[in-house]
């Protein structure tokens, strides 16, 4: 079933966190379908950790295409940003993808026209579902709960409200780790390459967790005054720019 | 010390989308404190005392004021998401919501009074519940009053002062639990 998967790759740190994880663990989609500027994903390499980190962090002076030649992966790349474009539609009409492994440009949501051609679109969120929702849910529950949690799910019309196929907890990330391009996008990519390598092993999509009566919690955008009582909380921290993201 | 950069220019047109903020250290959130401090001083002294500040006739600030006082009636902490959900939307407060707290008027969202009392009942919400959705839409509110502080008419002035305090309060409480260093 993995090898008729298609990767949706945004040019985005989240995108190269996902590539290069699934490459490490031998974990080969059928096609990747790279989106976006070509010089979107040429990041300036931020500021190292301080401290010992469970997850592998993405290298983000590695462009995508670079990984997946190295990989041997089939790969198409376009300018089109937009995963409900006329363009990425008649390319999953025509390919038929098993399924995809979503990694889209933030704030954007896969439409109704998408969804309906019936393929699963991954997606891996980084909070723990249903009580975490939304979006930059990862500070909220540095906040919340002092861990951090990611859950891969289907999606579907409602925001986070797909069936659930996975979900786990990470620590809390060490201080001076630029939150936003690597923590995040390590932990989503650590638990997508978990959810893939039991594709992998038994050629067909996890159960949904059965998770219906947890209570739900929605979030937005996080004020940038509690995101840094977040990342100032943080073990080590010492208070002063650069020891954050 | 930084500036505090959330908080100027024309926020009902151009509202912040607060997307990927940069981090700033305890520096930051000094400068925010003194933003903080700076405008609830300017509204103390610009402002008029007032017995009552409440326009029963507006529809907005009824309801806000109904949700406020914390009755426990079914469907008010529904109706307190929403509204937050549809503040968080638009970074707009509108001048009546119908039964889903939709906004009737799109285009009526310039009161700044309504932000006023939509932040008291954003203020209440945290106080009472601990909710951070309902802390994190409090202080995009007080960013607004902040840069559109001129427009607020007189008698609301001392009101914003005290919201403007109250969430300095809630965010030190919330420093101090988490362990930030600041």
């Amino acid at each position: 079933m993995l090898e008729r998967a298609l990767l949706f790759a945004a040019r985005t740190p989240r995108s190269q966190a996902y590539v290069q994880a699934m490459a490490t663990a031998g974990l080969a989609p059928g096609r990747v379908l790279i989106c976006g500027e070509d010089s979107e994903d040429r990041e300036a390499p931020p500021a190292q950790p301080s401290g010992a980190v469970e997850v592998a962090l993405p290298d983000l002076t590695e462009p995508l295409e670079a990984t997946c030649a190295a990989a041997g992966w089939p790969v198409e790349a376009i300018a089109e940003r937009d995963v409900n474009s006329p363009a990425v539609l008649q390319r999953l009409a025509a390919w038929r993808p098993s399924f995809v492994i979503y990694s889209g440009f933030g704030a954007q949501i896969v439409g109704e026209a998408v969804l309906a051609q019936g393929i699963a679109f991954l997606h891996a969120h980084s909070g723990w579902l249903p009580a975490f929702r939304g979006s930059t849910t990862i500070y909220y529950s540095m906040l919340e709960a002092c861990r951090c949690a990611a859950s891969v799910l289907v999606l579907a019309r409602g925001i986070d409200e797909g069936p659930v196929l996975a979900r786990r907890h990470y620590a809390l990330p060490p201080a001076g780790l630029d939150v936003d391009r690597l923590y995040d996008a390590a932990i989503r990519a650590d638990l997508m390459c978990r959810v893939l390598g039991d594709v992998h092993a038994h050629d067909r999509l996890p159960m949904a967790l059965e998770i219906e009566a947890e209570p739900a919690g929605t979030y937005f955008v996080i004020h940038p005054v509690l995101k840094h009582l977040a990342l100032l909380s943080l073990p080590g921290s010492a208070g002063e720019r650069g020891a954050g993201s | 010390m930084p500036d505090y950069p959330y908080a100027g220019g024309d926020l009902l047109t151009r509202p912040n989308s607060y997307f990927y903020s940069a981090f700033g250290g305890a520096a930051f959130v000094r400068a925010w404190k003194s933003h903080r401090e700076a405008t609830a001083q300017w509204f103390d002294a610009t402002g008029r005392a007032s017995e009552s500040v409440a326009d029963t006739a507006d529809p907005a600030l009824t309801l806000f004021e109904r949700l406020a006082e914390g009755d426990d009636r079914s469907g008010t902490i529904d109706a307190i998401a929403r509204l937050v959900q549809r503040f968080e939307v638009t970074k707009r407060v509108y001048g009546a919501y119908d039964d889903r707290m939709r906004p009737v008027d799109r285009e009526d969202y310039r009161v700044l009074e309504r932000y006023v009392a939509f932040g008291h009942l954003l203020e209440r919400t945290h106080a009472r519940t601990g909710s951070l959705p309902a802390l994190n839409a409090l202080l995009k509110v007080n960013d607004i009053l902040g840069a559109h502080r001129e427009a607020l008419a007189p008698a609301w002035r001392r009101p914003a002062a005290r919201l403007v305090r109250a969430e300095r309060e809630h965010v030190d409480a919330l420093a101090t639990r988490v362990g930030a260093a600041l």
